[in-house]
This record gives C-alpha cells, structure tokens and sequence, in this order.
C-alpha cells in the first residue's frame, strides 16, 4: 500500500474507514437481524393478538390492560421478586466468604479455587437435573443423609410446599453459580493494596469490622457489580424452577419468564407474552440505568 | 490461517446444518401418516389404526403418543415449527384454542361431501367450528353421569330403582349412606382438577337452567360469577362438605384417585365418565353399581359431552390421504366395530343409540347422556378451566372446601375474563 | 464504560501471581483450621458429583432404589446403554450439541475478531454508536424478547433448525464477545500495526501476521464463553426446537424426564446429565486460566 502523497493518504483514510466499517458490518448486522428486531417487533407484536400461526389482530393496549388484572402475574412477579431477593445476599455473603478464603497466593489455593468454580460450567438445565435428582424424596440422596445427619426425622416432600422448594432451589444455584460470585469478589479484594489492611490492623482494627470498615467500601464498585448481575440474573429465572418445582405446588414458584414462556407456548398468546416482555424490559433497563449510575458514580 | 481455517469450518458446519434441516421425502412405498394421541387413548386407538391399515393398500397411519400433560403445547409448538404431525386425536375442549391458532388444517370442503355428518355428535362438531370453518371431525365419544353404588343404595334404606333425581336427593342419600358409619361416604369427586370437575359438576349447573361460559356470536364471556346457578351449585357441595358426607380425600384429588376409591364400595355417589365403567367392571367386578344422570337442583338432567375430535394439522403434507382417515374413523361399521370399548363411546349418535347401547343398560344410560350432553367452548379452555390452576379449578376449591362460594365465584369471574381480554 | 483498563484487573485476578504467600495468619485463623474448613466446603462442592457418578453405574433397578445406597453394589453401565437407545439415541443428541455449540464458537470469534479489530484500530464512521449498538444487548437477554424472537425465526424458517439456535447463540453472546476482543486489540501497540503496513501488509493481512498471535487468548476466552452458553442453554432450545431429532443434549434430558410414560428413569436422566457436564468439565480444566481471565475482564469493565 503506497503512502507518498496526501492525496493518496486522504484516499487511503477513506479507504480505512470503508475496510473499519466492512470489519465491523457481520456483527452489527447479527445484532440488528436477531437482536434489534426482535426487541422492535416486541412492542409490535404486544398490540394484537398474536397467534402461533395465522393472522394477527390488533388489540391495541388490550394485552397491557390486562397484566393488572392477571393475578397469576403478578404472583409471579412478586414469586420472582422474593427469590432475587434470597438469591442476591446469599450468593454474595457465601461467594465473600469464599473469595476471603482464597483470595492470597498459597499452597491449595488453586485446587480449591477451581473445584469450587468449576460447576459453573456447569449448565443450569443439567445442574437443575442433578439436583431434582438428589432432592427426590424418594430415590434422592437429600434425605438421606439429612435422616443420617439427624437434622430431619422423616422424609421431605421437598417440591409440595413453597419454603423447601425454594431452599432445594437456592441449594442448587449456589452450588452452580456461586463460584463466579467468588471469582470476582476475590478479583475486588486483590485490587485493594495490602498496605491499607495493614494500616487498619495497626491502628487495632479487628479482622472483621477491617472488612466492614475498610476493605468492603473499598470494593464498592466490584460489590455494585455482583449484585447488579445476581439481581438481573434472578429476575430472569427459569430453567430451575421449570425443571425443578415446574412452577408448584399451584403455580406459587412461577416466574415471570416461566409465565411469559407457559402464556406464549401453552395458551398460545403471543400478544399477552409480548406484553409481559415489555414490562420485563422495562425492569431490565432500569437495573442497567441503576448499573451505568454505579459505574459513573466511581468515576467522579 | 487462524481465519481461514475457521471460516472454512464454519462454512462446512453451515452446510451440514441446512442439509440436516431437509429431510429426504420418501420416494414409493405407502404414504406414511404419523397420529399424535394422549397416553391415555393408546389403546383402542392402536386397534383403530390397525384396522385402518389393513383396509389400505397406499397409505399407512403410525401412532405416537404423547403426555397428556404437555399435549397441547407440544402439538401447537411442534406444528407451528413444521415438526407436527399429520393427524392429531385433540380433547373436543381444546379444538377451538387449536383452530383459531393455526394449526389445524380447514376441512370444510371436504366435510361437506360426508353423508353421514349430521349423525356425528353435535358438540363434537361445534368445537371442530371456528369462525364458520371446520377443522376437524367427532372422533370418539365420552360423557358424564352419576356412577351410585346398590349396595350402599340398600343398606342405607334408599331405593336403588329410584336413584336422585334433583340435588336434594342426592344429598339426602348421601346423608343416609354416611350414616353407615365408619369410611362410608355419601359422595366422592375429584375436587383438586379443573377437568374433572368441568365434566361432573357443569352438568349439574346446566341441568339447572344456568351456564358457566357464553360463546353466543362468537364472542366468548364468563358466566360463573353472573349466573346463581354456579354459585348455588357451589353451596350444594360445601354443604355436603361441610356435613361431612363427601369423602375427605376428595379435596386433594386431581383425578387419579376416584375410581379406585369407588371401587373400594365405600362410596355412594361418584360422578364420571364411560371410562370409569369398563376399570370398574374388570379391577372390581363384585361391586354392584348402577349409573343414571346428572340431576338438577329440581329436577331435569344434563351432561358433559366430552371426548376427541380428529383433525388434519396445518403441516401435514398429505392432506387427502388423512382425510381418507377421518372419513374411514366415522363410518358406521367402524364406528360399531372399534369404537364402544375401552370406554368410548360412538360419535355416531346413531350407532351410540343402536349397537352401543345394547351392550347393557349403564351403555344406554351413557349413549344418551352423549346425545343430550353439552359442552364447553373457548379458545382458552385450557387457560380457563382444564389446567390445575385455572380460576375455575381455583374456585371450586375455594367454594367448596373454603366456603366463599360467591367470592370464589366472583373472582372466578374476573380472572377468566382476564384471560379472554389478552391474546 | 470503558475508561479504566481491563487489563489492570485482569491481572490482578489471576491465580498465577505471586503475591507474598502468608498463609492463615491474615485472615486470622491457623493453617489447618484453613486447610479444614476449605477441605469440608470442597466436599459439598464435589459430593453432588461424587454421587452422580456412583449412581450412573449402578443397574437401573438399583438407582431407583428408596433409600439409595452411596456405592453401586453391582457396578453397571446399562444406565448408558439405556441412554444409547433413548429417542434417537444420545449419539445424535451430542452431534446436535456439537454442531450447535462449535457452529456458535466459530461465528462468534470470527465476527468478534473482525468487529474487535474494526472497533479498536479503524475510525469506523458510527463507530461509537455501532458499538453502542452491539453492547445494548448484554442488558437484554434474550429471554426478555422470547416470543417475538421465535417468531422471527418461524419468519425466516430457521425455527426448529440449528442453524437458528446458532444464529440466536451467536448474536446473545456477541456483547460480550465484541467487547474483549476489541479491548484485545486496544492492547496491541500501534508502533506494531505501522510497522506492519510499512511492510506493505494490507489490512487483513496484518490483522493475521501481526495481531492474531496477540490476540489469541482474548479468541481462546471467547470461544470458550460461545462454548459454555452454547452447550448448556435450555430455554431457547426448548421454544425453538420441536423435532426430537434435532434436541440438543439439555433438551433431551427433558425428554428423559417427561417423555417416557410412567415413573421417571433417574439412573438414565443422571447418566444424561454426566454426558451433559463431562465436556464442559474437561474443557474448563484444560482452559481455565482463559476463561477466567475472561471472566474477569468481560465483568469488572
């Protein structure tokens, strides 16, 4: 490629700027194909009435008048609220806890670290597999050693009532996805200086109230971070209770996406789960709105 | 290299896709038809369809059974991603959500042309309409009455002859029967399923003069929290409830138990349908039962007239060969020969009337229950009665077990027509 | 978003660094209760697997047992055979899973790398507003969209196929997948670049000799993540595949539980879920070091 001339070179920027713009195209036009679109036509679609084949008719606002009125819905938003809300200091004071204990170089560090990531890796759907599995009361090691343990006398219908369900649930998540929790709180604590714990322990500061006072608030932006994906995260489950509970007993463990899926897939209204997406959008970008203001908050 | 290679690999896992996605279409042979049924219909209809195909030289029906707890999003699902079936055995109350989403070939053409369509079961072929266009045909026939055990009848001093004729009857018998003693109960009905309770307890609602869904004009609405009927007949079950003449276990039951706990001869009344005759005969066949229909509060009778439609999906690319089926399933020898056991009943009224009845008199009494009967039609029945947390499987909890019938009723009201505002 | 430098972060996270070793004494608590404590919380960690694996090699009588008993007392692998003879058999299930997951891995660093290298080294016209673009959707996951994403696909007729799901898995993991390996390439220098041009290198062509091999982990790290949520998503799948031919591995599990009439085979579905998280394991042993690097750098940003 010649550069002599200014001409050339203007010639050459422009062609630069074409080649960026060629390198950029087949990702740009995924995202508009597959993400732009869909999220377009949500709105689109949350007006009529949508069928699974055949033509749709409009509704209007119909599909949005009626999400008060669905008391189903708004169990589930509320179901789905109280599990984000169990999930979110659970995952995050077991995964400190272990970031604590790990977070320094020493012998056996690695291997716990990476036994305790690795179900991670893990899927959902397979992890949730397992753990139906391990809580069936019948042929599941749950009872079992809980009865050998002497922590329960009889056998648990875990999947009949709300309280145990939710706890085989979150016994389940927190073994799969609270190696990650870890993984980044243990990346906020190694970025605070040494020194700092060090001046707090001098001036008499007990190892605890050091990681209240000092070492928490200086991970501020990293804690932000952890909660803002476990609450995203949470607010969109599903796999664990489709699999798990299948939204019972009596529909009292239906998420929001768990019924967004069940009113699109199973009644067959599109228009209604459209709908429903669009207020779970709306939750969404603000949980984003709340994450960009943690992010600019640490900036200033 | 890096990126050659892996657009090379990507382009020849592309191409392994698409030629994945298109399947090779048979070249001679007979035209393979796939059926897609509910688990619980496998085995007459295997009988059926093996009669079919040894009356065909070209075209050959293949049964696949699917649970009938995901049915209908699995068919819906599957034929709206062109993986559906040809044929599809459908429970008449979910013909409609069927129809007017698209999956359902339009039939009326064709229909038109069988001689024998105004014989065929006239709730049956209502739900097969949607919009004044036919999408499927009666196929096999069931219907609710009241199942009561003699034995009981007699030792309680009642007539057996005479059974209730209105519901102040049958809480008098049931009050009688309790009074054996011990684990006799007056009644037993499944009291934790929308279905059963929309094929038991609707007929003693219709019976009495009132409705729970209106689909006059096409335009569907709730009646359950509008009509007294409902909430009345809501009363007359807390009432035996609360009296203690209903079996406890009735509360938690979505279906599964009642036969069987007829069948134990504890129980005086229990109603269901032509299924519950033929297990009654062979698991139990010392108990002495009878069955007659589903009274009204003073008097009359009514039933539900339930069952499967056949329909051709939308997908199937051999529309004329699965007719051929439909037509064939509703002949009156195939009607008679292979339909009328396993208890299903004919949908041909004719031969249900005629040749099934004949088999004895809790036939008869079934076969005209079939003819008189009703049914419910929504395009979300499921939504609205069938599914195990539907408002009006949530009612007749609440209004029987908890006592706030007209409450139950009223947010049954509201809920359901909830449901019909979305889409 | 983008103003503090990832690779800080990324190192500051990574297991290999030296940081003065002080065993127990900071946190306050002697080395073996460390060692104790750490030993009995990995036990929960691998106890669900260690007896998943107990459970697939007993008979399918035995796994079914009630209690259960933790050892096999007749070690068997007809769970697998089973598995072998489920639907159209696991084999195609696991070809499907492949097909998917390396279909998602290969558009996913092909494109990344090209819109990571557009986005760092050209002046792209848009580019901020095209980058905006592309990162909208990490705050909007797919599920937040599902019906009109499905129907989309059923528009296009690539419902029920799984060069959809590619596509679909393609396009959710692009977010992340643009942002590292655009921050990848910011970390070449550009004396590298000139000189490379100087040499007469067109841009592709130093975008291969120069760049790639400094780029290659942030590739590694996403193929690595295209791979992980490939593998292992369910509810897309679950909406959009409806042939039981075309079932990825975790859809099939779900036909294991709910397809076969009656009681569920819990030694077959275990011996599913193995299939299921043996690769994902194995891979994530062999890489980890990028995966967690990514992690890192894809999060904290």
């Amino acid at each position: 490629m010649p550069h002599i001339a200014g001409r050339v070179r203007a010639r050459t920027s422009r062609g630069r700027r074409l080649t960026g713009l060629l390198l950029v195209a087949p990702a740009v036009l995924l995202v508009t194909v597959f993400f732009l679109i869909p999220l377009g036509s949500t709105v689109w679609i949350s007006l009529h009435k949508w069928p699974l084949l055949g033509e749709p008719e409009w509704v209007g606002l119909a599909n949005y008048e009626a999400i008060p009125g669905d008391r189903t819905f708004l169990q589930a938003l509320l179901f789905t609220l109280l599990y984000t809300a169990i999930i979110t200091p659970v995952l995050f004071a077991i995964g400190l806890g272990l970031a604590l204990l790990v977070r320094r170089s020493q012998p056996g560090v690695g291997f716990f670290r990476t036994v305790w990531f690795m179900p991670y890796v893990v899927g959902l759907a397979s992890a949730s597999y397992l753990f139906l599995w391990l809580f069936n009361p019948r042929v599941g090691f749950a009872n079992k050693i809980l009865q050998q343990l002497g922590i329960i006398d009889q056998p648990v219908q875990w999947m009949n009532s709300v309280p145990t369900a939710l706890f085989a649930v979150t016994v389940m998540v927190v073994w799969k996805v609270v190696g990650f929790h870890m993984l980044l709180l243990m990346s906020g604590l190694q970025s605070i200086p040494d020194e700092v714990h060090e001046a707090a322990l001098v001036d008499g500061s007990g190892p605890l109230s050091t990681l209240v006072r000092v070492t928490l608030p200086l991970m501020r932006r990293t804690i932000a971070l952890v909660l803002v994906f476990s609450v995203a995260g949470s607010l969109l489950a599903f796999e664990q209770f489709f699999i798990m509970t299948s939204g019972g007993p009596g529909n009292r463990t239906l998420t929001i996406v768990y019924w967004i899926y069940h009113s699109s897939f199973t009644n067959f209204q599109l228009g209604y789960g459209s709908a429903m997406s669009v207020v779970v959008l709306v939750v969404l970008m603000c949980i984003s709105g709340v994450q960009l203001a943690v992010l600019r908050d640490r900036q200033t | 290299m890096w990126l050659r290679a892996m657009a090379l690999a990507l382009a020849i896992l592309f191409a392994a896709t698409a030629a994945c996605g298109v399947s090779p279409d048979q070249g001679r042979g007979p035209t393979v038809l796939t059926l897609w049924a509910r688990s619980d219909q496998q085995a007459f209809l295997q009988q059926i369809i093996d009669g079919f195909n040894r009356s065909q030289r070209d075209v050959r029906v293949v049964l696949t059974i699917v649970p009938a707890d995901n049915f209908v999003q699995k068919l819906g699902v599957a034929v709206a991603g062109d993986a559906g079936p040809d044929l599809a055995s459908i429970d008449i109350v979910y013909v409609p959500l069927f129809a007017s989403s698209g999956v359902l070939a339009d039939i009326t053409a064709k229909t038109r042309g069988l001689p024998h369509l105004n014989k065929l079961s006239g709730p049956h072929r209502s739900n097969a309409e949607y919009r004044g266009r036919t999408y499927a045909l009666p196929f096999s026939g069931d219907a609710s009455v009241l199942y009561y055990n003699v034995d009981l009848f007699r030792a309680a001093g009642l007539d057996p002859d005479r059974p209730p004729r209105t519901w102040g009857e049958m809480y008098r018998a049931a009050r009688k029967i309790r009074a054996l003693g011990g684990d006799h109960y007056g009644y037993f009905f499944s009291g934790a399923g929308g279905g059963p309770n929309i094929f038991t307890f609707t007929p003693l609602i219709w019976a009495s003069g009132g409705d729970v869904l209106s689909s006059r004009g096409g335009k569907e609405r709730p009646l359950v929290g509008v009509d007294p009927t409902v909430t009345d007949a809501l009363r007359f079950y807390r009432k035996m409830w609360t009296d203690g003449l209903i079996d406890p276990q009735s509360a938690a039951d979505s279906g599964e138990q009642g036969i069987n706990t007829f069948g134990s001869g504890k129980i005086g009344m229990y109603p269901t349908g032509a299924f519950g005759l033929n297990t009654l005969k062979e698991d139990y066949p010392n108990l002495n039962f009878r069955v007659t229909p589903l009274p009204g509060k003073h008097g009359g009778s009514s039933s539900f007239t339930g069952g499967d439609d056949i329909a051709i999906t939308e997908n199937s690319r051999h529309r004329d060969e699965a007719w051929r089926f439909l037509a064939w399933s509703t002949r009156a020898d195939v009607q008679r020969r292979y339909f009328g056991d396993q208890g299903v009943i004919p949908v041909r009224e004719d031969i249900a009337l005629r040749d099934y009845s004949r088999k004895g008199p809790e036939h008869a009494a079934l076969a005209k229950a079939l003819v008189n009967g009703q049914t419910v039609r929504s395009v979300q029945e499921n939504a609205l009665i069938n599914s195990d947390t539907s408002p009006w499987a949530t009612m007749i909890s609440r209004g029987v077990f908890e006592g706030a019938a007209e409450q139950a009723a009223d947010q049954a009201q509201s809920d359901m027509e909830n449901i019909l505002s979305r889409g | 978003m983008t103003t503090t430098s990832p690779a800080n972060r990324t190192s500051a996270a990574q297991p290999a660094r030296a940081e003065q070793p002080r065993p127990g004494r900071a946190r306050g608590m002697p080395g073996w209760a460390w060692w104790v404590i750490c030993g009995l919380i990995g036990i929960m960690f691998l106890a669900p697997v260690a007896l998943l694996l107990s459970t697939v090699f007993k008979t399918p009588e035995a796994a079914v047992q009630s209690p259960p008993d933790y050892l096999p007392s007749q070690p068997s692998a007809e769970n697998f055979s089973d598995l072998g003879s489920t639907g159209s058999g696991v084999w195609r299930y696991i070809a499907n899973t492949l097909v998917v997951s390396l279909g998602t891995v290969g558009l996913s660093v092909v494109v990344s790398t090209l819109a990571g290298y557009g986005f760092a080294h050209f002046r792209v016209p848009f580019g901020g507003v095209l980058f905006g673009t592309v990162l909208l959707s990490i705050m909007i996951p797919f599920q937040a969209i599902l019906p009109s994403l499905y129907k989309l696909l059923q528009f296009l007729s690539l419902q029920n196929s799984l060069l959809g799901l590619i596509l679909v898995y393609a396009t959710f993991q692009m977010p992340l997948s643009v942002f590292l390996m655009r921050n990848s390439f910011a970390q070449v220098p550009v004396s590298l670049v000139e000189a490379a041009e100087i040499d007469g290198c067109s841009s592709l062509g130093a975008l291969r000799r120069v760049m790639l091999p400094v780029v290659r982990p942030g590739m590694i790290s996403v193929a690595l993540f295209a791979f992980f949520s490939s593998w292992n998503e369910f509810l897309a799948a679950l909406v959009l595949l409806s042939n039981d031919d075309k079932f990825t591995l975790p859809i099939f599990l779900t036909s294991i539980a709910t397809g076969r009439l009656g009681a569920i085979e819990w030694g077959v579905l275990e011996a599913g879920v193995l299939v299921t998280m043996v690769p994902c394991v194995l891979i994530f042993l062999l890489l980890q070091r990028y995966y967690v690097r990514g992690i890192v750098a894809g999060s904290l940003k």
